[in-house]
């Protein structure tokens, strides 16, 4: 048993590895893609069935689903060949992350479909892909000069499932991002020992020294600062500071005091945020049509920075439906079967 | 049963407390954000409350006795105040320190004055009622999280 896994898991990183490789290398069309993967043979003697790629790195339409077979599967006389017409239970391996000196972002998700032997895996797989799932949880700064209010934005952030920092004032806050006062023309170069990771800056309006919307310009003037999304809070309600928050770069304006239904609106603004960064997007578990196609896959691989913050155990995110051409028939997939054609 | 007495109290304090206006909707979001993490939460904030509300307070009473024309002092203090007392539901209290900041900014010192005595006086009295609630509820035993006081 613990076998097995451990061979999907060299599966994985084989291919990972060679598709890091391709794409150092220049790959250019699908065809050269799926060639030498053939050759990369899943140990468990898994089918690979289908790429999808966000269409910044090939213009074309990914080929149809292939079946590659390993070495090894030929020799063990699979007796539970999927019939084509149905959609076989898939071994999914959720694990693509290059690194951000690559020219394409793109994201890839192979579905392995292993033969009987390996079914039995199929479920520690999974499990382990919702452990992946649960890794690196969001992180959100919180700036606040009212000790009440930080512990009440910990509490709702944490409940929310964030990561979460909290500080009371501005100064600590660029502190803590590793801002340069300098940096406003030149974009970083490597990151600081010191600095955080950080998805989201949430910032009360009134404090004193800086204020939130300080706060908010030095970061949106900042070009390793700039894509992180800020949020900000006021007690009062005053719709020209409203306005000028937004108008300064501010995603929302919360007014407190704030609630958990709030917090809501953080998400979408956060995963923006990342996929400015990397071109990844949400995990999506119901993907049914391709509206996202290519409408979030921005090319801002420009702000390397935010990959500087990025760690290396931030998991792809299988971002199932870019990349398709419209009017492909492919089966649509739920968090549980995680299939992709 | 002793026990279900007391919690039949601590509810019947609790609704009361809302009732009479002491306290308002965000103190049932602050026992939405209480769980098996964080059982005693609303007791740490509130307690965290009352710490920060007293500094300043006395702060404010401190302006008030040396410097009573910097209004903007004042305001600035109770406008630290207001934001903690809306956060953690205090009704009557929060509106007291709207009334006090309005006085400072007509810069009405008589009004402040008047003011700050009666914000004082809220502060105590809800400061009060809250410790005897919880107090009760530490004899209750971890309660299940309500709403609305269903008793």
């Amino acid at each position: 048993m613990g076998g097995g896994k451990e061979r999907i898991e060299k599966g994985r990183r084989r291919v990972r590895g060679l598709l890091a490789l391709q794409f150092k290398n220049g790959v250019n069309s699908w065809e050269d893609l799926d060639e030498n993967l053939v050759g990369s043979c899943f140990p468990c003697g898994g089918i690979l069935v289908g790429w999808l790629i966000s269409p910044l790195s090939f213009p074309s339409s990914p080929p149809p689903p292939q079946r590659i077979q390993s070495s090894e599967s030929k020799r063990e006389p699979n007796q539970h060949q999927p019939n084509p017409s149905q959609p076989p239970p898939p071994l999914l391996l959720p694990f693509l992350h290059l690194p951000s000196s690559y020219d394409h972002s793109f994201i890839a998700a192979v579905v392995v479909e292993g033969n009987q032997q390996q079914q039995q895996q199929q479920q520690e797989v999974e499990e382990e892909g919702m452990t992946v799932e649960a890794e690196a949880p969001f992180h959100v700064l919180a700036v606040d000069d009212s000790l009440i209010d930080r512990k009440l934005i910990e509490r709702l952030l944490k409940t929310s499932s964030y990561q979460v920092t909290t500080v009371e004032s501005g100064s600590k806050a660029l502190e803590l991002l590793g801002f340069r006062e300098d940096q406003s023309s030149t974009p970083s170069v490597s990151p600081n020992q010191h600095e955080i990771e950080v998805n989201l800056v949430i910032t009360d309006y009134c404090m004193p020294g800086m204020t939130g919307y300080d706060l908010l310009k030095k970061i949106k003037g900042s070009s390793s600062l700039k894509d992180i999304p800020v949020v900000i809070m006021s007690s009062e309600n005053v719709p020209s500071r409203i306005s000028r928050c937004l108008e300064g770069g501010a995603e929302e304006f919360f007014l407190k005091p704030v609630q958990l239904s709030d917090l809501k609106r953080l998400r979408p603004h956060i995963l923006k945020g990342k996929s400015n960064c990397k071109g990844q997007k949400q995990q999506q578990p119901q993907p049914e049509n391709n509206n996202n196609n290519g409408s979030s896959s921005s090319s801002s691989s420009s702000s390397n920075n935010c990959s500087n913050n990025q760690s290396n155990k931030r998991k792809a995110m299988d971002a199932m439906d870019e990349g398709l051409s419209p009017g492909r028939t492919r089966p649509r997939f739920s968090s549980d079967s995680l299939t992709v054609v | 049963m002793e026990y279900s007495n007391l919690r039949r109290q601590a509810a019947y304090m609790k609704k009361s407390l809302f009732d009479q206006g002491y306290l308002d909707e965000q103190f049932y979001q602050l026992e939405e954000l209480q769980d098996d993490v964080s059982p005693n939460f609303v007791e740490e904030v509130v307690t965290l409350f009352f710490r920060d509300s007293a500094r300043l307070i006395s702060n404010i009473e401190q302006a008030l006795d040396k410097c009573p024309q910097e209004f903007s002092k004042l305001n600035a203090f109770v406008h630290q105040l207001k934001g903690s007392t809306s956060s953690i539901g205090a009704s009557r209290l929060k509106n007291e320190c709207t009334r006090f900041r309005d006085y400072c900014d007509e810069e009405n010192l008589e009004g402040c004055l008047k003011s700050f005595q009666k914000l004082k006086r809220e502060h105590a009295v809800l400061r009060q009622k809250l410790e005897s609630y919880f107090q009760l509820l530490r004899q209750v035993g971890p309660v299940e999280k309500a709403t609305r006081p269903s008793m």
